[in-house]
């Protein structure tokens, strides 16, 4: 018997049932609506929402339907491990994000070169689609990396049409939560809870 | 002196531990060894063994003293959560270490 396959599992059993998937689609509607509104200093309370959300939710349709697991020590120890290294590496990108704002603020982004103007639509979706690769290797979820691919190709576009960011992040948003809400849809309907 | 390493072998499966040798029981260790603690449902899904064989294999674990039983609620449902004892992990891992030496 392979243990080693058995604690992925376990570990893997905290995500499959879709949930994370749908919040972190809804988070990113989020993100792209306040960009819209211009509150994009609210996204940093995001998560404060999102991560209790997803708690209560997977208390109410996951764990009556697949049970309850606590992951190893070990792989709690990995897993912040790996949240600290992601934390990094997002504290190194972060100003690139804030002059991704600051150029699409200005009005022609004047003193920057053409390129970068041109770029700047494009480096919001980058970076959450760097989120999401990360997202993908912190939980081993390989949808993730579908969703970050899907972002890298919303920036592209971007960058080729100049489409507002708001609209990448909200189409990135409502793509992820429809694959989500499926992913939900298809455990909800082969987890029945089971009368103990 | 292969005769002699097949009396070890005789030897080892003699001292192998028959609660952990029981193919349910040996699963339910395996799943719980990997993780801090299970619950009844998880454990139902994982190892597709019935409620009542998990609820007469744990039983008899938890009176050898391998496995602990933690009794709560998760919301209004109550929940019942099952971790490896350190005895139980020492067994299981022992168990483990018995069985490659007689398969080598």
């Amino acid at each position: 018997m392979n243990l080693d396959r058995l604690e992925e599992k376990a570990f893997g059993s905290l995500w499959d049932d879709g949930l994370i998937d749908a919040i972190s689609g809804i988070g990113l509607v989020g993100v792209g609506a306040m960009w819209y509104f211009d509150l994009i200093q609210l996204t940093a309370a995001l998560p404060l929402i999102l991560i209790p959300a997803w708690q209560i939710t997977r208390r109410r349709i996951a764990i009556p339907r697949a049970g309850f697991v606590r992951p190893s020590v070990e792989r709690q120890v990995k897993s912040s491990r790996r949240l600290t290294q992601s934390l990094a590496i997002g504290l190194t990108v972060l100003p690139f994000f804030v002059a991704a704002i600051i150029i699409q603020m200005r009005d022609g982004g004047s003193g920057t070169s053409e390129l970068l103007r041109r770029l700047a639509p494009a480096i919001p979706t980058v970076i959450l689609g760097a989120l999401l690769f990360m997202t993908a290797a912190l939980t081993g979820r390989h949808a993730f990396r579908l969703y970050g691919l899907i972002a890298l190709v919303a920036a592209f576009v971007g960058f080729l049409t100049g489409i507002d960011p708001w609209i990448q992040i909200v189409a990135l948003g409502a793509i992820v939560t429809a694959i989500g809400g499926y992913h939900v849809a298809a455990f909800i309907s082969t987890h029945p809870i089971r009368e103990l | 002196m292969n005769r002699i390493a097949d009396l070890d072998a005789v030897f080892k499966v003699v001292e192998l531990d028959r609660l952990v040798h029981e193919p349910a029981r040996h699963l339910l260790l395996a799943h719980l060894s990997v993780v801090e603690e299970a619950d009844f449902t998880y454990l139902l899904n994982a190892t597709g063994l019935s409620s009542g064989n998990i609820s007469s294999h744990m039983a008899k674990l938890e009176e050898a003293g391998y496995v602990a039983v933690r009794k709560g609620f998760s919301g209004k449902r109550p929940l019942t959560t099952f971790s490896l004892t350190k005895k139980g992990r020492g067994a299981f891992d022992n168990y483990r270490r018995n069985m490659r030496q007689i398969v080598n």
